[in-house]
């Protein structure tokens, strides 16, 4: 396996308190999976993102079980190692490309520097380098988008130079957090294949942070929906999708307006009443208890089992295996 | 054939910008002969990518700013006739950002009071009762009323700028992207309550987004601007089925749902996003157009009725 998560566990100071942002989690990818982590905001999917990299917020806290790239301990690396492996190794894109990029330096200075740091390349191989990654991500005029500055360029072809710094050193994991959430919906699309190119070639293994359910039907091997921390199900994007046997995941599947050829403004949507809630304190019980539709007794006393339903997914919930099982759309 | 409730007339708007300290400002062209019409109860849905108008035309629509030329009419009258506060009762907005919206230092009761207190209509015990009722069918709850907006949550904090646009009685509401900044379950919470308060109210809305499916869920009619011009419009159910120009396909095929698992399509999109300052010659679509002819780059196409008299494209060569 790639990368292998267990236990992982975050937490943030949070105005006096500690906010338990990610609570126990267990993730594999495979060399040349795409793993699409989502859930909607305050699940704990950035902070899981973070975690990987270790690159989290000053004052958080990480505990795992296990975090291993490979072969290589990432929990037991000192700084200096992490950051020649950071880049390298294992990269990352951010949702938005004109933070992640340096307003004050050239596209040619950062995409350089980056491969010069890791390979102590030549400035002239730095350069060639450069040039050949900008055409992969599609950028016509390469050697002239060198010289510009991040403000000179559109959000998608920021995203796609923030894609190839991620790529320059061909890593073999890649974290992407929400990458085409700022950007329009045909630059979306068309970023979202350069990304599916770029792994399908290098075999890279990829964790895909995303809000959109459509996003995730197109470019996940595997999907995990996070909610409050927890991980509620797991398993292949089709099982997930088409089959969904958490009550969560159900129900945002059902809230996600879809072309059905109705009248429109006739058809109510399914949504989820309430709010996502925040955890402070260690709780085991179901983090979907306080708006689950399907609640029992037992959900506020135990926590729930893991479970493989049938479709082949794991599913974190009390109900029973038959209940669970989905309907056949 | 009964008046429109309200009527846009060829509006063009364009807004000049200067490129540093010493240089001419140049001309941008926000909106360039942009008509629409929108009957009473109807929702109009206006879809296009970042930088193709759709915001200048709210504004305009909304008395924010005062078009280069063309006009607005509204219910039979020209809007610049209207007095501020006349034209404010009959239009509401509801904006994108419930973060910015919302004057954090007033109470959430005050501030669907607001405009009640504005037109003085009631008095202070009926303008209570009134906000009391709007609150409920917004789905907030009651103890919401006294806190402060920035103590709810972002699909609560739209539902009270939903309450306090509806809450004077408008006949039309302008929505600029209003589920944008919510999550998916939030977001279907509050395309429900829009829908339930048209039904109730008949008021009509021009709905404006980028997501193709949620204008597909909730507008009867719509028009597609691309780079500040009206690219189609027609009813949503038609050009959903059977799409005449080629930017409507395209962003069509970009919205992802989570029932097709095809992988990432070719759009066939060509270049880069236009400069907004540099149009374009032809058809402004044509540098990035799948199917774009030699035609395309030398003639300009108008928006032209095709099919029957409900439906309007502007494209050369057409699909379907």
């Amino acid at each position: 396996m790639l990368l292998q998560v267990r236990g992982l566990h975050v937490n943030l100071p949070d105005q006096g308190e500690r906010l338990h942002a990610v609570r126990g989690i267990d993730l594999d990818v495979a060399e040349g999976e795409t793993l699409c982590l989502v859930g909607e905001s305050g699940c704990g999917k950035s902070m899981t993102a973070l975690a990987l990299m270790q690159l989290l917020p000053r004052g958080a806290q990480l505990r795992s079980d296990r975090l291993h790239l490979g072969e290589t301990d990432l929990s037991a690396l000192p700084e200096r190692k992490l950051s020649q492996l950071r880049g390298r190794r294992m990269s990352m894109i951010f949702q938005e490309p004109m933070t992640a990029l340096n307003p004050v330096f050239t596209i040619g200075d950062q995409l350089r520097t980056v491969y010069r740091r890791h390979t102590g390349a030549s400035a002239r191989e730095a350069q060639a380098r450069a040039i050949e990654m900008l055409e992969s991500v599609g950028l016509t005029n390469a050697s002239l988008r060198l010289g510009q500055y991040p403000h000179q360029l559109s959000g998608g072809l920021r995203q796609r130079v923030l894609i190839a710094m991620a790529l320059m050193c061909e890593p073999e994991m890649l974290i992407c957090d929400e990458p085409t959430t700022a950007l329009d919906v045909t630059t979306q699309a068309q970023i979202l294949r350069i990304l599916k190119d770029a792994q399908t070639a290098r075999k890279m293994g990829m964790v895909f942070i995303t809000h959109d359910l459509g996003v995730v039907a197109r470019v996940a091997d595997r999907v995990a929906v996070m909610y409050a921390g927890r991980i509620v199900e797991q398993g292949d994007r089709a099982s997930v999708l088409r089959t969904p046997a958490h009550p969560y995941t159900k129900g945002l599947i059902a809230s996600v307006p879809r072309p059905e050829g109705a009248q429109p403004g006739t058809r109510r949507l399914a949504s989820i009443p309430g709010n996502v809630p925040a955890f402070h304190r260690e709780d085991a019980r179901c983090p979907f208890l306080s708006r689950c539709p399907a609640r029992m007794d037992v959900c506020g006393a135990v926590p729930p089992p893991l479970r493989q339903v049938p479709t082949g997914q794991v599913v974190s919930c009390h109900l029973s295996l038959d209940l669970l099982e989905p309907v056949p759309a | 054939m009964t008046t429109p409730l309200l009527e846009a007339r060829d509006l063009n708007h364009v807004y000049f910008l200067r490129h540093g300290f010493l240089k001419q400002p140049a001309p941008l062209r926000a909106l360039n002969g942009v008509s629409l019409t929108i009957n009473e109860g109807e929702i109009l849905g206006i879809v296009g990518e970042s930088g193709c108008g759709k915001s200048t035309l709210a504004r305009i629509l909304l008395g924010l700013e005062t078009p280069t030329s063309g006009d607005v009419i509204l219910e039979g009258r020209p809007v610049s006739s209207y007095p501020q506060r006349e034209r404010a009762l009959a239009v509401q907005p509801v904006f994108q950002d419930p973060y910015g919206s919302l004057n954090p230092s007033m109470s959430v009761e005050d501030l669907i009071a607001l405009p009640l207190h504005v037109h003085k209509i009631g008095s202070r015990q009926e303008r209570q009762q009134k906000v009391a009722r709007m609150a409920e069918q917004v789905g907030l709850p009651r103890r919401a009323l006294s806190a402060s907006p920035n103590q709810l949550s972002g699909g609560q904090r739209q539902r009270v700028a939903i309450a306090r646009a509806l809450v004077s009685g408008p006949r039309l509401v302008i929505c600029d992207e209003p589920t944008s900044a919510l999550d998916v379950s939030v977001q279907a919470q509050i395309l429900n309550l829009l829908l339930d308060l048209r039904a109730e109210h008949r008021v009509a809305m021009l709905f404006i987004s980028h997501n193709l499916s949620v204008i597909e869920h909730m507008a009867d009619r719509m028009m597609v601007m691309y780079l500040g011009r009206v690219v189609e419009a027609g009813s949503t159910q038609q050009i959903f089925a059977a799409p005449a120009h080629p930017y409507t396909a395209v962003l069509r095929d970009s919205v992802f749902s989570p029932d097709d698992d095809g992988g990432v399509p070719d759009l066939g999109l060509r270049g880069n996003f236009p400069n907004a300052m540099n149009m374009p010659s032809g058809c402004v679509f044509h540098p990035r157009c799948p199917v774009a002819r030699p035609e395309c780059a030398t003639t300009e196409p108008f928006l032209t009725q095709a099919h029957d008299a409900s439906r309007q494209n502007a494209c050369l060569f057409p699909l379907n």
